[in-house]
């Protein structure tokens, strides 16, 4: 597994729509429901960060369902996507510092 | 179904080939087939629909891991329609009034999919450069050195300038190619996504791109017509050029051929020559002439040097000494059997191989000073 630096918006949302297994347009629909529509994700985009994902052992393929693939999220996926869901509150955390002055 | 083919702009202009297609079908022609420069087109009702182009190798008809089949049908869920490709592009459609995503809502992920495409165009020019080059120096290496190639650009210029400006076209092209699609990357990399109605039409580019081809092109004509009107004949009675026959050195035998081959003489005409390619074979005598008229007596000489370096006989350096040459600019023997003479504009490469003993070069020279007088 290739040694994992902060992640792209399009490989945290995919991680985490991968919770639940599924295929690729499954999970474009997720990731738009997830983030309020703000993230519509491209079939470019999609397939491109899966496959890399894919050889980076964050996903595995785990079976067919027609022309489509199903993933799911490895062990190591899960350790990195709780890392730098760990990354970001504290980014979050630290950045409370706005609040106070507005 | 009547279809029509059109020249569909280079690989490196991803937002050129989408407008085009986007252009085609809303005057009525839908993709059908992209090959490498050109693409077909079926006729359709005019449509707004949006064509895109990712860039990706298909995976070989062979592979059973369905990779291809669950990329298109991530692409195909999306309202992405596979229509065509060719090479590394490949070609997808959305309907009028769909609402498909853009294939990359990263700009940056997709400049990261250009990689191998530029690579192509960086490095796509070698390997025929190379052929080439590869086949000149063995060329060069196996018969005589720098000289056959200088001998070859004599003999054959059109055909060499062809070459020199199909290479140098190949080479332009992909370097052009290759810069364009960095500038893209780079374009991509600060976050500006890919321009799908570009403005740009590359003009000077294809000026000079089509330049370059149809000098390429002129060049092959040319060739083609050296070589069509380049004619062997007979040997007439007479020398009907600045070459010598046996007859003009006392030898009277009978013609014969030699090995299936007759006596003849080619005249054939290059951009930087005209010249006679004579063999005469005769029962106990055979001469071999290669004359030309060069455009400049400069250039005679200097081609001189050529005609010794890639003689029969006399390859070796310091093979061939000079000769007196009365009549003549200048003359070199060698061994007795090869001879190079230069006048003026003329220059003469023989060799004269009798079974009587070799003929004196003094009386070939001076046969030589009197046809060239």
């Amino acid at each position: 597994m290739a040694e994992q630096g902060p992640m792209t918006e399009a490989m945290y949302y995919i991680l985490l729509a991968l919770l639940r297994p599924g295929h690729g347009y499954g999970m474009m629909q997720r990731i738009k429901e997830m983030s309020g529509g703000r993230l519509v994700m491209g079939p470019g985009t999609l397939y491109g960060v899966l496959s890399r994902m894919n050889q980076e052992g964050l996903i595995v393929f785990t079976g067919e369902e027609g022309r489509r693939k199903n993933y799911a999220i490895t062990p190591a996926g899960q350790e990195a996507l709780l890392a730098e869901y760990s990354r970001l509150k504290q980014m979050v955390a630290d950045g409370s510092v706005l609040e106070v002055t507005g | 179904m009547r279809g029509t083919y059109r020249l569909h702009p280079d690989k490196y202009a991803l937002g050129e080939n989408e407008k085009f297609y986007s252009d085609m079908e809303a005057k009525g022609w839908r993709l059908d087939k992209r090959g490498i420069y050109w693409s077909r087109f079926v006729p359709t009702e005019p449509n707004c629909a949006r064509y895109r182009v990712e860039v990706k190798e298909r995976a070989p008809y062979w592979d059973e891991d369905g990779t291809d089949e669950a990329w298109l049908a991530v692409f195909a869920d999306c309202g992405w329609e596979y229509v065509a490709g060719s090479g590394m592009l490949q070609v997808f459609r959305s309907p009028q009034g769909s609402d498909a995503p853009e294939l990359y809502t990263d700009p940056r992920q997709q400049a990261a999919t250009l990689k191998k495409l530029e690579k192509q165009y960086w490095t796509g020019w070698c390997p025929t450069v190379g052929v080439f080059c590869g086949n000149l120096l063995f060329y060069a290496s196996r018969w005589g050195g720098a000289a056959v190639i200088q001998r070859g650009w004599v003999e054959r210029t059109a055909l060499f300038l062809a070459v020199a400006v199909f290479l140098l076209w190949l080479l332009y092209r992909n370097l052009y190619g290759g810069w364009q699609l960095r500038q893209t990357c780079l374009r991509m990399k600060r976050g500006e996504p890919l321009d799908h109605n570009p403005q740009h039409r590359h003009l000077a580019h294809k000026m000079v791109s089509c330049g370059l081809l149809a000098l390429c092109g002129i060049f092959l004509l040319m060739s083609a017509a050296q070589q069509v009107m380049a004619h062997a004949d007979g040997l007439p009675q007479r020398a009907e050029g600045p070459y010598l026959l046996l007859c003009d050195l006392g030898w009277e035998g009978e013609q014969v051929p030699f090995m299936d081959q007759d006596s003849s003489v080619t005249y054939t005409r290059s951009l930087a020559a005209d010249y006679w390619e004579l063999r005469e074979y005769t029962d106990g005598a055979s001469l071999f002439q290669s004359v030309y008229r060069m455009r400049s007596p400069a250039a005679a000489r200097d081609f001189a040097r050529v005609l010794m370096n890639t003689s029969t006989f006399g390859k070796e350096e310091g093979s061939f000494l000079p000769a007196e040459a009365a009549g003549l600019d200048a003359a070199w023997t060698s061994s007795g059997l090869d001879i190079v003479a230069v006048k003026g504009e003329l220059v003469a490469y023989l060799t004269y191989i009798s079974s009587s003993g070799h003929a004196d070069p003094q009386v070939i020279l001076a046969a030589l000073a009197l046809r060239w007088a």
